[in-house]
């Protein structure tokens, strides 16, 4: 029976993708809206019921696989349609589900005045149901096609606006570098067929400690190019540089896919293989570190920007690298679980900031914002919420997840220690950037010249109702898991993440992680308002400080210099050389050769036509006569 | 009942029968094409639906006896491999006949007459059953291409055309050779003079013999794929022929050099084949990554997808010549997927020719705003071209990678490359001309009309339909794979396990003669003394 | 009559036969004018019929009688389209010499 749900689950989007790209002309509205937000949210009350259903097993019972057939066979591979239902697919169909079905809801009003109304909507569909496919696919396979599919959904939604050139370059750049992962992935996938002939969750895992074995080489080579892929798609170094650049995409978007879902994939997709990643220690330690030189890194970028949306990619970023840094340690558990808050405050502030920009006409820059406390009481009510869950202030949701993981952490040896002081550090960052946003866009004063608009609306009850509910969430949904007292998401979580190591933090390490990170945030936090609410005028007077390491900041330290130095301008250039050399002259050149020669031998040999009939005659003659004397000469 | 006959002859019947419309009779024109493209298609639905997936050899076989004192004869059949291949010319050219005939050119009745001929040229060498026939049929189907591009192509066809055939023709005169010295080897180490391809195979020539006699097959093979360094003659032909012409060329056509390794090189020349199949997979690698290359820096979209075409073809190379049977079912399945998609690209550029003449691709922008429909199915063709996880051509790629990769796993990495670059450039194709400003011309002008989806509706949910059951097409190769390539296996050492087949020795082993014996006698037929 | 019959070598048959032959062709390279060209056409299809005759006298079999009656045939035919050709070529150009057609010059 679950099976069959889960199927509808997955089908529901598609369906509604179709109904919505499929109807001749443009639909009414009111249609667009029933079918666009209508079928998601019937996906997420058929998850819950899944939830429920499973909630009623026993653990060890939670796991089923359901096949529609049997998509391919070759020789020893065999690659099965099938959807997996345990508790980490059935947690992420619930995310996935509910925070999209709020998203979309949201979108309903937000996207009123766009032109391709129906396109939106068909296209979120299509994101809903790649990313339902992503998680709750039974083998690597589906993973990987999953795992295009929201690449393309994202390339889409990024370059929505198609008729503008930088969303155009950006939703380019983020399928590309997805590309690169998927290509990860995959390469992964071919070591897997290689190895263990097979692609299944429950055939590799099984098979993967005895037959690849702890530690070989073949174990850290697959989990490094699985992490390609998860690095790609959830913006780790050096693949991060789409993600900023996506915010071209409308903010509903830049919520769900960029926020809340896709870009989580990769920590899903780790906690999934924890089997492989527990046999890769070197891999391990290297994804955990990546996670946390990402969340450093994006932490320090955030400081300097002046858009409200890429200081909220740039944090995304950056709290991702906590994720995937907890899943490089072995705290698997704690990264899903700081993937849930994230997906509630983060989702929560996207569209918090949405309702800012709607309300400015369309302006991002926190420039031009500021005082906006008494126009938009709800965002800034809720705003606060998110800011106060972001930064790990007690008792908001990012308290318990991100307190954590950096307990876990300190639980995790030495290179855990390290690990945890970075994301401890980076807490108060995070703290800082985030407040710094908060400040400037509700406190402070207004803009010089006013605002872009007369005087900044209030959003409509589509748009409330979901921040409301999302502000709720990330309020509370913290004590799912409260140290030392009950921790039900990790029970919930058990069956699926086999492997974990036992890290089992001691009071001291939660004590230190919980008031040390209290403490920083609120440090941060005080900084923050000395600086932009305390005396406007001083953050004017402190621009010169640090110029050098501000421009290198603002450049985002590089990367896309460095990759356009690296890898683009040398395949242009290989490129053009190679079409001015080997193609013109090479191999274009055989085929005229060829051609010429034939010509010039015909030209050679019409001269034997002379049109007469007597050297015709003379010529065979001539010919019986030789063939006479080879026929005498070699006969004889 | 003969359907394999009549699926090669009926398509021939209908370009003779052109010559009884008179001049003017469009409208009779016309239906003796459609009839005769519609029976194609529904006897090669038959015998794809009455395929035996079981049976690895020739089935539907129609054999008679043409010049029996040199072994000549009519020999055509099916079986996995050249069935989809068939499937595929029977569909394309229906399509591809009906657009034909709702837009009729000039000179419409030749026009028609030459496209059936090109159907019956592919068609006999994808059933020939017979070198000779092969060989014939390779040939014939160049006549009416030339005459297709050489008179309703653009003002380059001419140059074009004749680099394209001469060159061609060149390489398969290196296979005519070879085909006669199979065939006279062969009856050096069997007694039996024959040229029927079932015959001949496991027949142990020397390791020289083998590997000079596949040279030959092989080069007339990689000019037509093309691989490179062989292909020259591409770009230029593709961009001057006619759109719908240049579709079909690139789609079926440069399978025949895929389907004659295939068919031929492997089987026939295992030997030969195993020690040039590092070269030939090098070459491939190197044709994937130049062709990426250029296709990213082409300056019209009909380069472009030329281009592209290059690098894909390399990777179905490369799955060859990996002698495994999940490659090899997955460059059949690309053979396919390639056929698909290649076709539907190049209608879509002939599409966006109406609103942008010059082709280049910096001449238009911004289709999107007036040709939505058309942006919808580009999309969702430059998605299937660049390989996207879920698509039909994933599903090639993925099988045949995985099957290069257990035996080169450097090539077959290194070839990944090309699904980076697959990505740069096509976004390059649909970006440049859909989104951004609209500049350069009418959007309307590009918007999908009733004829436009009478060719890309079909190849669209033929994508869908094989992205969803890749298994429909990979299942009915696997018998004639395995026989395909297990001689290839066994002259490659591989692992006993990995050997599918093992196909008996053509004649049996004690026939032959071991090292040092007198060469069997010739039977000499007796002559009646007066 | 057999015995005289008999008596003819082969070699004789040949030498007859060729010396024709050489005759007919000797006439086809050198003579200008396209009747002679015929007539010397028709000596060497009747030096071959001289030769099958011999022949088959020699192995005694009669194909080589009915070859000859077939040659003669065609070369009758043959005369007939050539006189046809001749005559059509000279009411076209009013001459008769064959190095001067040369209009299929390459």
């Amino acid at each position: 029976m679950i099976e069959v749900l889960a199927w509808l689950v997955l089908a529901l989007p598609l369906l509604s993708c179709l109904a919505l790209s499929l109807w001749p002309g443009e639909p009414p509205k009111a249609y667009t809206r029933a079918v666009g937000l209508g079928l998601p949210a019937i996906g997420f009350v058929l998850s819950a019921v899944i939830f429920a259903v499973l909630l009623g097993r026993d653990a060890g019972d939670r796991t089923e696989v359901s096949t529609l057939w049997n998509w391919v066979r070759s020789d020893t591979l065999s690659i099965d349609l099938a959807l997996q239902i345990d508790p980490l697919s059935v947690l992420m169909m619930l995310v996935v589900t509910g925070v999209g079905s709020l998203i979309v809801w949201y979108s309903t009003e937000y996207m009123d005045h766009d032109r391709d109304y129906r396109r939106f909507f068909a296209e979120l569909g299509f994101f809903l149901f790649s990313m339902l496919l992503l998680v709750m696919a039974a083998n690597f396979f589906f993973l990987i096609v999953g795992w295009g599919l929201v690449g393309l959904a994202s390339y889409l939604l990024i370059g929505f606006y198609y008729d503008k050139p930088s969303a155009v370059a950006a939703s380019k750049k983020a399928f590309v570098i997805n590309v690169i992962g998927d290509v990860g992935m995959v390469l992964a996938a071919f070591i897997l067929v290689r190895e263990l002939g097979t692609l299944d969750y429950g055939e590799v895992f099984a098979a993967a400690p005895g037959e690849m074995g702890m530690g070989t080489g073949v174990s850290e080579m697959v989990a490094i190019l699985l992490f390609v892929g998860a690095a790609a798609k959830s913006a780790q170094i050096p693949l991060h540089t789409w993600l900023p650049d996506a915010m071209e995409g409308p903010t509903p978007v830049s919520a769900l896919i960029h926020a809340a879902t896709m870009v989580t994939a990769g920590v899903y997709m780790i906690v999934r293989s924890n089997v492989l990643y527990e046999l890769a220690p070197y891999a391990s330690d290297a994804v955990a570190i990546v996670g946390a030189l990402t969340l450093l890194m994006a932490a320090t970028i955030a400081f300097v920007q002046e858009d409200i949306k890429r200081i909220l990619a740039w944090s995304t970023v950056s709290q991702i690298g906590y994720m995937i840094m907890a899943a490089g340690l072995g705290a698997y558990s704690a990264g899903m679980f700081h993937f849930l808050t994230h997906a509630f405050f983060k989702a929560l502030l996207f569209l918090g900031a949405g309702i800012v920009i709607h309300a400015l006409a369309d302006q991002q820059s926190i420039d031009r914002m500021g005082g906006l406390k008494k126009h938009l009481r709800v965002a800034y009510l809720t705003m606060a919420v998110g800011c106060l869950a972001i930064a790990a202030i007690p008792p908001f949701s990012g308290f318990f997840s991100k307190d954590e993981i950096i307990a876990y952490s300190f639980a995790a040896g030495d290179l855990g220690v390290v690990l945890g002081i970075v994301g401890l550090v980076a807490g108060g960052l995070t703290a800082f950037y985030m407040f710094r946003l908060f400040f400037r866009v509700f406190h402070g004063p207004e803009p010089e010249g006013g605002y872009d608009v007369e005087h900044p609306h209030a959003p409509g009850p589509a748009m409330t109702i979901p921040v409301v509910v999302l502000a709720a969430l990330a309020a509370v949904a913290g004590f799912l898991q409260v140290p030392e007292a009950w921790h039900p998401l990790e029970d919930w979580l058990a069956p699926a993440i086999t492997a974990a190591p036992d890290l089992h933090p001691s009071g001291a390490q939660i004590l230190i992680s919980m008031i040390g990170g209290t403490a920083l945030a609120l440090a941060a936090i005080w900084f923050a308002h000395w600086m932009y609410v305390a005396d406007p005028g001083r953050r004017l007077r402190m621009a010169g400080t640090l110029a050098g390491y501000r421009r290198l900041l603002h450049d985002q330290y590089r990367f896309d210099h460095a990759f356009e130095a690296a890898a683009v301008q040398p395949g242009r250039d290989l490129g053009d050389g190679l079409m001015a050399t080997v193609e013109r002259g090479g191999a274009q050149g055989i085929p005229t050769g060829v051609a010429r020669a034939a010509i010039l031998a015909g030209r050679g040999l019409r001269l034997a036509q002379t049109g007469l009939v007597r050297t015709y005659a003379l010529a065979m003659v001539a010919g019986v006569a030789i063939l006479g004397v080879i026929a005498i000469l070699v006969v004889r | 009942m003969p359907w394999v006959s009549a699926i090669v002859l009926i398509p021939l019947f209908g370009a003779l029968s052109m010559l009884f419309v008179p001049s003017g009779g469009f409208v009779q024109a016309r239906i003796h094409a459609l009839l005769a493209a519609v029976l194609t298609a529904a006897f090669t639905a038959y015998v794809v639906v009455d395929f035996d997936r079981g049976e690895g050899g020739l089935q539907h076989i129609d054999h008679l006896d043409w010049v029996e004192s040199i072994g000549l004869s009519w020999d055509v059949g099916v079986d996995g491999i050249s069935l989809w291949m068939i499937a595929l010319t029977a569909g394309l050219f229906l399509l591809g006949i009906a657009v034909a005939c709702w837009r009729l050119p000039e000179c419409g009745r030749a026009y028609l007459a030459l496209l059936l001929l090109a159907q019956a040229g592919l068609m006999g060498l994808f059933a020939a059953g017979d070198l000779v026939l092969f060989y014939v049929f390779w040939e014939t189907m160049l006549i009416p291409f030339y005459f297709l591009i050489g008179v309703w192509g653009n003002e380059d066809r001419r140059a074009a055309v004749v680099r394209f055939v001469v060159y061609t023709m060149a390489g398969s005169l290196l296979m005519l050779v070879a085909i006669l010295g199979t065939a006279f080897t062969a009856r050096s180490i069997t007694g039996q003079f024959t040229f029927l391809i079932r015959d001949l195979e496991g027949i142990p020539f020397s390791t020289a013999q083998s590997v000079w006699l596949f040279l030959g097959f092989a080069i007339a093979f990689a000019i037509k794929l093309p691989l490179f360094p062989f292909h020259g003659w591409l770009p230029r032909v593709y961009a001057a022929g006619p759109i719908l012409v240049t579709a079909l060329l690139a789609a079926v056509m440069s399978k025949a050099g895929a389907y004659g390794f295939m068919r031929v090189g492997v089987p026939l020349f295992p030997e030969g084949a195993d020690i040039m199949a590092v070269t030939i997979g090098l070459l491939a690698l190197a044709g994937i990554v130049y062709g990426s290359l250029l296709a990213w820096r082409a300056p019209t979209m009909r380069l472009l997808v030329a281009y592209s075409s290059i690098a894909h073809l390399g990777f179905i190379a490369m799955a060859i010549v990996a002698f495994d049977l999940q490659a090899s079912q997955g460059a059949m399945l690309q053979m396919v997927n390639h056929g698909i998609v290649v076709a539907a690209a190049f209608m879509v550029v002939g599409i966006i020719n109406r609103a942008a003449p010059s082709d280049r691709l910096d001449s238009i922008g911004g289709l999107a705003f007036g040709a939505p429909r058309l942006a919808a199915v580009f999309l969702i063709v430059a998605m299937a071209s660049l390989a996207i996880p879920g698509s039909n051509s994933f599903a090639g790629e993925f099988l045949l990678l995985t099957g290069v990769f257990r035996h080169h796993p450097w090539l077959a990495a290194l070839a990944t490359l090309g699904i980076i670059y697959a990505a740069v450039y096509m976004l390059r194709l649909y970006q440049s001309s859909m989104n951004g400003p609209a500049h350069g011309g009418r959007g309307k002008d590009a918007e999908m009309r009733a004829v436009d989806y009478l060719m890309l509706a079909p190849l669209v949910l033929a994508m869908l339909v094989i992205a969803l059951w890749p298994r429909g097409i990979v299942g009915a190769t696997t018998n004639s794979l395995e026989r395909s390539i297990s001689p290839a296996q066994v002259a490659a050492d591989r692992p006993a396990d990995q050997i599918r087949v093992r196909i008996a020795p053509n004649p049996p082993p004690a026939a032959l003669p071991l090292p040092g014996d007198p060469l069997p006698e010739v039977p000499v037929e007796e002559v009646p003394q007066p | 009559m057999m015995e005289t019959m008999e008596g003819v070598p082969l070699g004789l048959y040949l030498a007859v036969s060729g010396a024709l032959f050489l005759m007919g062709l000797l006439g086809v390279l050198i003579r200008r004018n396209p009747l002679l060209l015929l007539l010397a056409v028709e000596l060497m299809l009747n030096s071959a019929n001289v030769a099958l005759v011999g022949f088959s006298r020699h192995w005694n079999v009669t194909d080589g009688h009915i070859f000859a009656l077939v040659v003669m045939v065609v070369a009758a035919a043959e005369v007939v389209i050539g006189l046809g050709l001749v005559v059509a070529t000279f009411k076209q150009r009013r001459a008769l010499d064959v190095d001067r057609m040369t209009v299929l010059k390459g």
